[in-house]
């Protein structure tokens, strides 16, 4: 009797062991899960920007935006509105296998497709509080090729993720990441310059799925430093759509 | 006040009546794959050199339409009214024009255009001796930025993604040889696009003491156009070689080389040297350094200063900007031109004059 007993609890112990293993994540893993909410090769968006300044004023911006990844990730980002950036166009090929970025611009009132250093992807994105790399993390880029995450505190909900920058290009010093177990996906993140002083908060929500994917439909950054706001509204979005490979070429843009 | 009665010129009567022609079939197809957009601007301006007054608004109009998925045409007009005051004398111009119109027809590989248009050739900022075709426009407030549309033909044809090889043939309003060019672009060569063209026309510059005199020329040119360093730092070049039909005048070369850079702040900077042989038999070459910075402020405005020098007249030009957005699409700008230690023999001073002027604009 008392070995049948021993051995019921070792068989118990061994299942709790494994099933407690299964719940310890570390903040990549965390990372990969929230990546994994977002499985499209391509999608195709419509987003509305609402730019706010330190007095209220607003300015308001529509873009439609096209990814497809691959050997070469491809995005092209269209201007709709308002009038004076109207078909304004960036196409940005990226070939991380041979590690070589590409971006072109297409202004309407040069007529003409120009080549653009990778600079330009420094600082503001058409005056918003994003950066260029903020956009394309949102529009469904990585997070762990940008970032290195470790756990901070956990409760049922919520799990706070402490990010550690790994790409040059960004220009945080570290940032903080709250991310939802129910959805695996981020409802709030902040960012610190490089003097470790809070810069912006973003947060998300109108949290979505459409076929299988996962994502907020309503990110609000605010720049805490600038006293500034900027409101980015996903209207419509479809994934893998089927996308023509041909828009995501100069001679697309340069037909605008 | 001694008024001149206004100039209207008969062919403006003649364009806006063609407008009205083009208009009406225009409304007579369907309406569904058209847009339009335009800008409705006005501006005030004191030329201090000639101490004279100049107000000028405009209403640029552009539309486009689609009459199949591989045919459409694009229009694009403007309705200018100048006025001069100059002491007691005041004058008056009006005028229509359509600054570029043309068909675009799309095949499998080739891009067609047709009509009125600008060729943006050259990676350089402003002055590009890439741009075989367009003549600087001598009345804009900056020429540099400014070049006039020609009529003519373009065909490019996209292979793959990375080659672009383009023909063209133009016919320039007071030249009355056809001006032909080829280009082959190869993009995304190690970071970088690359480019060689051939011309055979006319030059776009007069000789010196020559006016309307357009020497026959032929050229060849090189471009590059990408970053290096970790930082990306922009950097851009563009070379031609002019050789001149005209045993009076001697084969030149013009060179461009610069960098540009954005900094995290959101501060655009520019450098760009220009060296032009001439081709007038011992003259002397025209060097020109090009400096620019650029900034957005209270989230919507802008400035930005241009500072152009003459390294070989020792003249300067400054050109400093600001744009301030009103509201949605509503922008007021104020500006200025000043020569700095002015010098006659200088094309800096020839193509600019010192000027204040305010401007309002909207766009639609």
């Amino acid at each position: 009797m008392f070995k049948k007993i021993t051995i019921f609890l070792l068989i118990l112990f061994f299942f709790l062991s494994q099933f407690g293993l299964a719940q310890e994540l570390d903040g990549d893993q965390v990372l990969e899960k929230v990546e994994a909410s977002r499985q499209a090769n391509s999608h195709q968006m419509k987003m509305e920007m609402e730019l706010y300044s330190s007095s209220g004023d607003m300015r308001s911006r529509e873009l439609n935006n096209y990814r497809l990844e691959g050997e070469v990730e491809r995005s092209l980002m269209q201007f709709t509105e308002p009038a004076d950036i109207s078909g304004t166009a960036f196409l940005l090929l990226d070939d991380q296998t041979n590690n070589q970025e590409d971006m072109y611009l297409y202004l309407p009132a040069l007529g003409s497709v120009r080549k653009i250093s990778g600079s330009q992807k420094n600082g503001n994105f058409v005056g918003s509080d994003l950066t260029y790399n903020d956009l394309s993390i949102f529009s469904g880029a990585n997070f762990r090729d940008n970032y290195q995450a470790e756990i901070i505190s956990e409760d049922t909900g919520i799990i706070e993720l402490h990010l550690k920058i790994t790409d040059p290009d960004i220009d945080y010093s570290y940032g903080k990441m709250w991310v939802r177990k129910d959805l695996w996906l981020a409802e709030k993140i902040e960012y610190y310059d490089q003097q470790e002083e809070l810069l912006k908060v973003i947060t998300l929500s109108n949290f979505d799925e459409i076929d299988g994917n996962r994502l907020a439909r309503r990110i609000e950054v605010e720049n805490v430093q600038r006293e500034s706001r900027t409101i980015l509204k996903l209207v419509e979005v479809d994934f893998d759509p089927e996308l023509d490979p041909g828009i995501f070429t100069t001679r697309y843009l340069q037909r605008q | 006040m001694k008024n001149i009665s206004p100039k209207i010129k008969l062919n403006n009567l003649l364009s806006i009546l063609v407008l009205t022609l083009i208009l009406s079939l225009i409304l007579s197809f369907n309406l569904s794959a058209a847009s339009y957009s335009g800008e409705l601007s006005t501006s005030v301006i004191y030329e201090q050199e000639s101490e004279r007054w100049q107000d000028q608004s405009w209403l640029e109009l552009d539309f486009q339409q689609d009459l199949s998925s591989d045919l459409n045409y694009y229009l694009k007009s403007a309705l200018t009214l100048e006025s001069y005051y100059q002491q007691d004398q005041k004058e008056r111009e009006f005028e229509f024009e359509f600054k570029e119109a043309y068909l675009n027809y799309y095949t499998a590989k080739i891009d067609w255009r047709l009509g009125r248009q600008n060729f943006s050739w050259g990676s350089s900022y402003n002055i590009n001796p890439l741009n075989y075709f367009n003549p600087i426009d001598q009345g804009a407030i900056d020429p540099f930025q400014s070049r006039e549309a020609v009529d003519g033909i373009r065909a490019a044809y996209y292979p793959n993604f990375n080659w672009q090889l383009t023909g063209v043939l133009t016919q320039h309003a007071e030249i009355d040889e056809l001006q032909t060019a080829v280009q082959l672009i190869r993009r995304r060569w190690r970071g970088y696009d690359l480019a060689a063209s051939v011309f055979s026309g006319n030059s776009l510059q007069t000789v010196p003491g020559a006016s309307n005199f357009y020497p026959e020329v032929n050229k060849i040119g090189f471009d590059f156009k990408g970053d290096f360093s970790s930082k990306n730092i922009g950097l851009f070049s563009e070379v031609v070689y002019s050789d001149y039909q005209d045993s009076r005048l001697e084969n030149t070369n013009e060179l461009i080389i610069g960098l540009d850079y954005k900094f995290d702040n959101n501060l655009y900077l520019l450098g760009q040297y220009y060296y032009q042989q001439l081709p007038p038999v011992q003259s002397e070459a025209n060097q020109l350094l090009v400096l620019r910075a650029e900034k957005p402020f209270a989230n919507f405005h802008n400035w930005e200063l241009n500072l152009i020098s003459d390294l070989k007249a020792g003249m300067s030009l400054v050109r400093p900007k600001v744009i301030f957005s009103l509201n949605e699409g509503l922008d007021f700008e104020s500006g200025a031109v000043i020569k700095l230690n002015q010098k006659r023999e200088s094309s800096l001073n020839r193509l600019n004059q010192e000027l204040i002027y305010l401007s309002l604009s909207k766009y639609f």
